[in-house]
């Protein structure tokens, strides 16, 4: 194949999308409504499990000292803890330093009757691994300096779980609501071919050979395929910065709780290498039937 | 330059469209094929550029059995005949001198041959001025001359015309039947199939008759008589 031949196929398939204008643009707008929806809703999922994902870090194991724990001890204690492999970060909140808080979030009028301060001495324990909680609350309780421990690990069993179905529920998703996009571009872009079935035959009399007849058809599906990605790409940026305004503005906490800025170019990339591939796929798919001889 | 051996063909879904059709075709000939419409003349043609293979028989073509051309190498056995439809068969999306080119483009030519062959064959059928057009502008009588043009650009030493004047009027038809014979004259093989009984009459060729699949007749200079 030279590449004047080369030349030939791509223009055919430039100068067919454009006098095919009308199937073009319905083939493209399925594209980009099909890509939408898959990209959206790609996102969401996307979304949901970096929300997921985030919040376990911030659940925290408060250990409480027994009262006869010296100072030193609860130093020499807090050593300790560093070195167990599964813990992150141990903080020490002195007995002084968790009052004044306290008080704080309860009313003042109730602590101010009190004569002493009663909070013990306490470990607030990071753990590296949220689903290691269990044990590591297990082990700090068998000490002989802690009193009490505090995890939350029903919390913490709650959001693995939701984040485990959030995973997989968004593959299972991903995968179908792939496949139901393949299946509509399938259809767009069969329909396209069908009313060019005789173009088809035409150019098999002619005497063009299968790969001549093929490669503009794919080269337009890919085309199309792209534009209707971007088409997808814009519809998805755009309805989600309106989301976000909206629900930043209403829920400003939602941004604390770790969602991450979209990953714009992940999508854009993703999405139009998508739009290319199942474009190129279904229109090679779609030619094939008519291109069998006896 | 074709031969038929007691070619017959079944369609799947049951219909016995040729029976034991024997048919021998010179180089330089040009044949009527006639009959009544379901005698069996397309799918005689149709054997011809393989788009059907014979249920039992031999077509030998150029000295070649069809039947042995493997799938991949029938565009290039293709590539020496023109074929010419009743409805024109013109691609719409092109203009008159793209569906010519586009003919010697799929041959992979040099862009220097391709637009020396393209003008030579639109020039040959008198369009030279309708370039531009696109197939919906042109008359029926205009949009058939494209078609021969373009199945002789590659000046293929076969030329099949399935009732290439069909659709035309009468002085029409005599006109595209006039070129075609032209072209004959330069050497190219032509088979016509048609019932264009005016028209055969006056053209005093050769005329091989259809009846429900079988070959009834086949006369040198013959009119048409079904």
């Amino acid at each position: 194949m030279n590449l004047s031949h080369v030349e030939f196929l791509v223009e055919e398939a430039l100068v067919n999308l454009r006098r095919n204008g009308l199937m073009t643009v319905a083939a493209i707008g399925t594209v980009a409504l099909a890509l939408a929806v898959f990209g959206g809703f790609g996102l969401i999922l996307w979304r949901l499990e970096r929300l997921a994902h985030s919040l376990p870090p911030k659940f925290v194991i408060d250990v409480f000292l027994k009262d006869n724990v010296s100072r030193q001890r609860a130093l020499q204690l807090q050593q300790k803890l560093q070195q167990h492999p599964d813990i992150a970060q141990v903080t020490f909140k002195p007995k002084e330093q968790a009052w004044p808080e306290f008080q704080k979030e309860l009313q003042q009028e109730i602590t101010a009757a009190l004569p002493y301060n009663p909070l013990p001495d306490s470990f607030v324990v990071q753990v590296k691994d949220p689903s290691r909680t269990a044990a590591v609350s297990g082990w700090l309780k068998s000490l002989p300096e802690v009193d009490a421990v505090r995890d939350a690990k029903e919390e913490v069993d709650i959001i693995l779980s939701v984040a485990a179905i959030v995973r997989w529920v968004g593959i299972v998703g991903t995968a179908l609501l792939l496949i139901a996009t393949s299946v509509i571009i399938y259809n767009a872009v069969r329909l396209t071919v069908f009313a060019r079935r005789r173009e088809i035959r035409i150019m098999q009399l002619i005497g063009a050979t299968a790969g001549t007849i093929r490669a503009p058809f794919v080269l337009e599906g890919v085309v199309q395929g792209v534009l209707g990605a971007w088409i997808a790409c814009g519809l998805i940026f755009g309805v989600s910065r309106l989301i976000s305004h909206f629900v930043m503005r209403k829920l400003a906490f939602i941004d604390s709780l770790g969602a991450s800025p979209m990953p714009v170019w992940a999508v854009f990339l993703a999405l139009t290498l998508l739009g290319a591939a199942i474009g190129g796929a279904v229109s090679t798919l779609s030619v094939r039937k008519y291109l069998q001889t006896v | 330059m074709i031969e038929i051996q007691e070619a017959s063909v079944t369609y799947p879904n049951g219909v016995h469209a040729l029976h034991r059709v024997n048919l021998r075709v010179e180089k330089g000939e040009f044949v009527f094929l006639v009959g009544a419409t379901g005698a069996g003349k397309s799918t005689l043609l149709k054997l011809i550029t393989r788009e059907v293979l014979p249920s039992s028989g031999k077509v030998i073509v150029a000295g070649r059995n069809v039947a042995d051309i493997p799938p991949k190498e029938v565009p290039y056995y293709r590539r020496m005949m023109g074929v010419v439809f009743q409805d024109f068969g013109l691609l719409p999306n092109k203009t008159v001198w793209e569906n010519v080119a586009f003919a010697l483009r799929v041959l992979g030519l040099p862009r220097r041959e391709i637009r020396k062959r393209t003008a030579h064959a639109i020039e040959m059928v008198g369009l030279l001025r309708r370039c531009d057009s696109f197939p919906a502008q042109l008359s029926g009588g205009e949009a058939q001359r494209v078609a021969i043009a373009r199945a002789i650009a590659n000046d293929p030493p076969l030329l099949l015309a399935d009732e290439p004047t069909g659709n035309l009027d009468p002085d029409t038809s005599w006109d595209i039947m006039q070129l075609l014979h032209h072209i004959n004259v330069r050497g190219t093989t032509v088979l016509v199939a048609s019932h264009d009984k005016y028209v055969i009459d006056q053209m005093r060729k050769r005329v091989v008759t259809l009846d429900r699949g079988v070959v009834v007749s086949d006369v040198p200079c013959g009119v048409y008589a079904p």
